[in-house]
């Protein structure tokens, strides 16, 4: 890995005060993420997103990483000959040149204060404050927030395809009828590009996935058993909208959320109440609102099924405005509660 | 998973390397306490990692916190 990484230039960012956004796009609701480039700005790829703890298996490792070093350089050895391929990897131009163009983010253009260690912390500018600054402009213009900011970055597995977090993009399983089995990408496969972008991590494939239109297509070229194999991902209407990555998770939420912590009440805690699926069932985890830890949600504007907080708060962003009401019913101690949940 | 990530961080920036140390960032590492990180990485200054990018030929490597 040393050797690997002594050829790179290394840069180390703590912090996101005077990020180029026309560049820097990634995951901001980060575990762990890096970018590579060219010196001219050209992206090479991307690496690391946010490992969620319930995930029953690891995205980020260091083997994967170094596999995604290798790619980054034969990519490198071979510019600018592939530039045409690579244009994909720059997003479109930001509402923003750097963070600081939003509103509440505006105190950060003042350089960090590095004279405590409080300070600091109070002067960083986080890469997730990104995303927080995005829906608050949404919600100020009274908009909704539209599904490709809400399910920003889709994992690999809401078109059904679970990837080796020690390759750059080989195919661990495929889900039954999902859009990848229905491409006919079976596991072993090695995905090179996608969308005409050659890959070099999970990252990478979750970008192109980012960018994807509802309804759209991808070109993907795969490497099976030493041969080159070409296949189409269709990905249908609302292919997006998946629980795997999904609203909830996002600190961005806080913005518009009627809710504090909260997650769907399991399947053994659903017989216990009596709340079987698809009741809504969603459990407070932390007080705040009005709502009291345990509270379990079970009816939303007069609706009492088909909703989880995914679901819920996803509503929330997109067919609510800020300050409206949204009466709702709650379990509390045995008992029905009626509250008024508002939208912000 | 969180352990492992954290190995992932860790693992990376205790990397010695050749060549030697450079730490423009000085202040913000100290003050924040970065002690893990060594060897030639660039702190917090993307326009000194363009610069040795161009003048070395390297691919830039940036690692987000």
């Amino acid at each position: 890995m040393a050797e690997l990484l002594d050829r790179f230039v290394c840069v180390r960012m703590v912090a996101a005060n005077g990020m180029d956004l026309s560049i820097f796009q990634f995951e901001y609701n980060l575990t762990w993420a890096a970018m590579f480039l060219n010196a001219d700005g050209t992206i090479y790829g991307r690496y690391g997103t946010l490992s969620r703890q319930d995930r029953d298996h690891a995205i980020l490792s260091l083997a994967g990483f170094g596999k995604a070093l290798e790619a980054v350089l034969e990519l490198h050895g071979a510019y600018p000959g592939n530039k045409a391929a690579l244009a994909g990897k720059k997003g479109p131009a930001p509402r923003f040149p750097t963070p600081e163009g939003y509103s509440d983010l505006k105190p950060y253009v003042k350089p960090i204060d590095t004279s405590s260690e409080g300070k600091a912390e109070t002067t960083c500018l986080h890469c997730h404050y990104v995303e927080k600054s995005e829906y608050k402009s949404i919600r100020s213009a009274r908009k909704p927030i539209p599904d490709e900011a809400l399910w920003a970055f889709p994992m690999p597995e809401t078109v059904g395809l679970t990837l080796d977090e020690d390759r750059r993009a080989t195919v661990k399983s495929v889900a039954p009828g999902s859009a990848a089995a229905k491409a006919g990408i079976k596991a072993g496969d090695e995905i090179v590009s996608l969308d005409g972008q050659p890959l070099v991590s999970i990252a990478d494939v979750q970008w192109v996935l980012h960018r994807a239109k509802d309804g759209g297509t991808l070109k993907a070229e795969l490497r099976r058993g030493g041969a080159a194999q070409s296949l189409t991902l269709s990905l249908p209407k609302g292919w997006r909208r998946s629980v795997i990555g999904g609203v909830g998770h996002a600190a961005g939420t806080w913005v518009f959320r009627p809710i504090s912590d909260a997650e769907d009440l399991s399947p053994d805690e659903r017989k216990k109440r009596n709340l079987p699926y698809p009741a809504i069932a969603i459990l407070i985890k932390w007080p705040d609102f009005g709502l009291l830890r345990d509270d379990v949600i079970v009816e939303i504007e007069g609706r009492k099924s088909g909703l989880s907080v995914d679901d819920f708060l996803a509503y929330v962003a997109q067919k609510k405005m800020p300050g409206d009401p949204i009466p709702a019913v709650v379990l509390r101690g045995g008992k029905r509660v009626e509250v008024q949940l508002k939208a912000r | 998973m969180i352990g492992r990530t954290a190995a992932l961080g860790m693992g990376l920036l205790c990397l010695a390397f050749s060549g030697p140390a450079q730490d423009p960032g000085e202040a913000l590492r100290k003050v924040l306490k970065d002690d893990e990180v060594r060897g030639p990485w660039i702190y917090n200054d993307l326009a000194k990692g363009f610069s040795e990018a161009r003048s070395s030929g390297k691919p830039l490597l940036v690692v987000f916190r």
